[in-house]
């Protein structure tokens, strides 16, 4: 390996600060960033976010509404294939159960490339921040990355208690250790590559249902 | 026609073999050609008026950005207790860290990955670093199939040119270009529309991801204290990148450092907004390191790549604060000069302000010495900055630094000094306005000069300048006269 | 109170009329203004080129011109922001010289961040008629001196009978920035040419530009192309309005000075590539 020895790289740096400069202290306080807080009904700014960032919210009261959402949902983007993976999400065996009964294809998650043809993925969150209408999506047990990517269309589970109002709220709320990956879905895919013009579903999901369970 | 330059990016560009670039001559082509002005300056504009009208979202966008400037400073002061945590974190999840003192080495390093994985398809997310290291050419040359998966930078691939903007790659490209490129290259059928042409590198790109077996990503922050690497996307090839391959690179440069994952938040409410006008991008992807034993997927090895190609160089000297960048593209955007020539005018990774301070500070004072005096210091990039770097007061520090470098004309070292004689004394002064005055006169019609001699003619060639009438100093006791007239008729 | 007047040398030696427009604009608000004849420049050609070792000669001697005045104004922005922003910077290690700069840049002000935020005159006693379809092109410079479009506009309101016409990219660049012009003439070109087509785009008769570079730089372009918009600046303005309005009863007497403005906190920092921020527009 043609590596640069880490001590040599180091001392490179060290030296570089020989002159560090007045001392800059790191703030702790970061509150001036924030824009949502509790008291702004984070469920109803999600909600609108949601929708202002091209995806599309619906609020579902109870399980059944829920399993009830998905299966119209499926239904409208006539699916016919689905990845459920094994994670934590409201009412999942329901949906499951609800899905088979409509006809659709249960994809097998342990299938590496179930997601390739799948034409629907649904998941839930490990969290969502209104502000940004983003949901965090974790790998690790269950969790299939590929779930909530290389399906056309995304089908994500929110319960209202998991919203949080800031970025700053998620960001102190990280896990230690973190999971290998976790990604902030904030829209749908899109690209305005091409002269600025915006162009929906590129690699990821052009069409993505958030719903909120209350 | 194509309204990108000659040189635009047909392979490696001068600028990164070490040979001064002609940047005088690059720009004013540039700026004589109506078409490039008319598609960047649209391009930055759409860009820059989006930035305006979302960053007051922020309830103190000022104070907001003050605070990712001093979060930065106080990294970069203290980058090597920083950097020693998060490649310790790094490891602890399993990853391998090398450390690139320069390009070449970074290229060598993961060429050998590449090697020892017998990489048949390498996929890569955009990456500005791998860009100032020529990645790609360097993985082609030793054998290896490296496709770009980022749809702007996938399609400049294909047309073998360079990116024009830090953000949007092909903002100097128009549609039917692609078009005409697809058709040529993927063999569809001609089409200009946008999704269709999106649609058609969908596809190619599907089966890419399906099958490669190693990733490239670079990195927009890394967080100390849990050894994660964020990268912001929005069309989702950066997660197929980080997720499907069995191994994935991450080259990084050192100073895209910040402490803790609390601070992250900062960085994301302003890189959004600054770069394109969007609240926060579509995906942002944390990767701290390969699978964990237990995860169905995600990549078996992670191999961090930190990079120098010096940024310790900076880092050490009076230029520190350029560090604080974050690619954000705004003050390209901000930029009047940049909206006139376009990028590929600076023949440099870095265009724009921001790349007229690091590009020479990266490579060489020599390699881009007109780079600094390509500004007219309105400070447009300062307002639009995310992090406050103070760019217009960089620049005339370069400005100096290239003059005591030797590469100024000694007409203008010895016109200063005179200058200076002049303006040390109010009655040189008051005599060279004189003289002036009189030089003015001459050939001027109407009160207007249509031509003036040497280095004035350029000024010439766009405007007149008028004559000059009698200078204030001359009337101030007449002008005190009819204030006091004034005052008497009261 | 008393102010002295730092005419800049691009306006002593092109546009004179706008200095005295300032004098007499002042003198009918209640000020006396005095003009230190030592003064030559600020400076701003060698600073701008990179020529710091002799613009830190000259921001000296301009330190000790104004050595006894109590509050400078000055008609451009951008030797305002020159003062303001880099004579600390430029004698930084100099303990005594840069303790005298703040000095200086904590009682510098442009003549329209002058009027609208320390004197704060309540414009709304005067009669200033002012007949013109008018633009204005927001010189650059106006962002370090921490006056934004609108703090300028508030002033070009306060005119009757002026039809006032918004210019597109109205803040970008004209092109000016000093020894820029004739170092990249080809985009400097490019720049004023853009520049003057927003401006014939309003229909506008009169164009309001409050610095003598940007002024240069336009009317020279205007001219070339036999475009018949007069550029005025606004003390211009504000002296010919005045006069011609029903004023004279307004016109404060040496006796009845108004009382006078505490000096501008100053705000600079001491880094390396610190300079003055104070108010930019975010």
């Amino acid at each position: 390996m043609p590596s640069e020895s880490q001590s040599a790289f180091f001392s490179r740096i060290t030296a570089a600060l020989a002159h560090r400069g007045p001392t800059v202290d790191l703030p702790e306080d970061l509150e001036i960033a924030r824009v949502v807080n509790g008291g702004d009904n984070p469920v109803e700014v999600f909600v609108r976010r949601v929708e202002q960032s091209g995806m599309h919210p619906h609020r579902v009261r109870g399980e059944a509404a829920l399993v009830e959402k998905v299966l119209e949902l499926t239904t409208q983007l006539s699916a016919r294939s689905a990845i459920v993976p094994n994670e934590e999400m409201p009412a999942r065996e329901e949906i499951v159960a609800g899905l088979r009964a409509c006809g659709i294809d249960l994809l097998n998650p342990d299938d590496p490339d179930a997601a390739f043809t799948a034409d629907v993925g649904i998941t839930g969150v490990r969290m969502a921040v209104a502000e940004t209408a983003s949901m965090s999506v974790v790998s690790g047990e269950g969790h299939r990355r590929l779930a909530s990517l290389a399906v056309p269309a995304h089908i994500a589970i929110v319960r209202a208690e998991q919203i949080v109002p800031d970025l700053l709220d998620w960001g102190r709320a990280a896990a230690t250790p973190p999971p290998a990956n976790e990604v902030l879905i904030s829209a749908m895919s899109k690209t305005a590559d091409i002269e600025g013009i915006l162009v929906p579903g590129v690699h990821g999901p052009g069409i993505v249902h958030v719903l909120v369970l209350e | 026609m194509s309204v990108s330059l000659p040189i635009a990016g047909q392979g490696a560009s001068a600028g990164h073999a070490g040979a001064a670039v002609d940047f005088k001559h690059r720009a004013a082509d540039a700026a004589t050609n109506p078409r490039i002005a008319a598609i960047f300056d649209r391009s930055a504009r759409m860009k820059d008026d989006a930035r305006r009208l979302i960053l007051p979202e922020l309830p103190e966008p000022l104070a907001t950005r003050e605070l990712a400037a001093t979060i930065k400073r106080h990294t970069l002061q203290n980058l090597d207790r920083y950097l020693d945590q998060f490649v310790t974190r790094v490891r602890e999840h399993g990853g391998h860290v090398h450390f690139a003192a320069d390009g070449a080495q970074a290229n060598q390093i993961i060429t050998e990955i590449a090697q020892a994985a017998s990489a048949r398809l390498i996929v890569k997310s955009k990456s500005m670093v791998s860009e100032e290291i020529e990645l790609n050419h360097a993985l082609e040359a030793a054998g290896f199939n490296v496709l770009e998966t980022d749809l702007g930078e996938y399609i400049l691939q294909l047309a073998n040119e360079k990116p024009s903007h830090i953000v949007t790659p092909m903002a100097h490209k128009p549609k039917e270009e692609v078009g005409e490129l697809f058709a040529r290259k993927l063999g569809i059928e001609y089409s200009d529309d946008p999704t269709t042409l999106t649609k058609a590198a969908r596809k190619v790109l599907r089966d890419r991801f399906f099958e490669a077996d190693m990733g490239i990503i670079g990195a927009n922050f890394a967080v100390a204290d849990t050894g994660t690497v964020v990268i912001v996307t929005n069309e989702g090839n950066g997660r197929f990148c980080s997720s499907r391959p069995r191994r994935l690179v991450c080259l990084m440069g050192i100073e895209k450092l910040i402490p803790r994952m609390k601070y992250l938040p900062v960085f994301l409410k302003l890189l959004g907004k600054s770069a394109t006008g969007q609240r926060i991008t579509s995906y942002t992807s944390l990767i701290s390191g390969p699978r964990r034993p237990g995860d169905f997927d995600g990549p078996e090895e992670f191999h961090l790549v930190l990079l120098d190609n010096g940024r310790t160089k900076v880092l050490a000297s009076e230029y520190r604060e350029a560090l604080r960048c974050i690619r954000c593209g705004a003050c390209l955007n901000a930029c009047p000069i940049y909206r006139k020539i376009g990028g590929h005018a600076y023949d440099a990774t870095y265009p724009g302000p921001i790349g007229s301070v690091i590009s020479p500070l990266f490579t060489s004072l020599a390699q881009y010495a007109d780079l600094p005096s390509a500004c007219s210091l309105c400070g447009a990039c300062l307002d639009a900055c995310p992090v406050r770097i103070d760019l217009p007061t960089q620049l005339i520090h370069l400005r100096q630094d290239v003059i005591k470098a030797g590469h100024a004309p000694l007409s203008w070292k010895l016109g200063f000094k005179g200058w200076k004689l002049g303006m040390s004394s109010s009655f040189l002064y008051r005599m060279g306005a004189r003289m002036g005055r009189v030089f003015m006169k001459l050939g001027a019609r109407d009160g207007w000069k249509r031509k003036l001699p040497a280095t004035g003619a350029i000024w010439t060639r766009y405007r007149d300048i008028p004559t000059m009438p009698k200078p204030f100093h001359s009337r101030w006791d007449e002008l005190q006269k009819e204030i006091e007239q004034e005052n008497a008729e009261g | 109170m008393r102010v002295s007047l730092f005419v800049t040398c691009l306006t002593d030696l092109y546009f004179p009329e706008v200095a005295e427009s300032v004098v007499r604009v002042l003198h009918r608000l209640g000020i006396k203004t005095d003009f230190p004849s030592e003064q030559t420049c600020c400076g701003q050609p060698a600073l701008n080129s990179g020529y710091l070792d002799e613009a830190a000669a000259i921001a000296r001697r301009m330190i000790d011109v104004f050595a006894d005045a109590e509050t400078v104004v000055t008609p451009s922005g951008s030797c305002c922001s020159v003062v303001r922003e880099y004579f600390p910077h430029l004698l930084r290690n100099d303990p005594v010289m840069h303790r005298r700069a703040e000095e200086l840049a904590a009682k510098t002000f442009e003549f329209t961040e002058f009027l609208q935020k320390k004197l704060k005159v309540d414009w709304s006693a005067w009669d200033l008629p002012y007949k013109a379809v008018a633009t204005f092109h927001y010189s650059c410079h106006n962002r370090g001196i921490g006056m934004s479009i609108e703090d300028i506009l508030s002033l070009i309101r306060v005119f009757r009978g002026l039809e006032y016409r918004p210019l597109e990219k109205a803040d970008q660049c004209c092109g000016f920035g000093g020894t820029f012009a004739v170092k990249f003439g080809e985009i400097s070109g490019a720049m004023v040419q853009d520049k003057i087509a927003c401006v014939k785009a309003t229909g506008a008769d009169t164009l309001i530009c409050n610095d003598g570079g940007c002024t240069l730089n336009i009317i020279g372009a205007l001219h070339r192309e036999g475009v018949n918009i007069r550029t005025v600046h606004v003390a211009t303005m504000l002296d010919q309005a005045m006069k011609a309005g029903n004023n004279r009863h307004l016109y404060a007497r040496m006796q009845g000075e108004p009382a006078s403005v505490p000096a501008r906190a100053c705000c600079c920092s001491h880094e390396a590539g610190a300079a003055h921020h104070g108010g930019r527009v975010a």
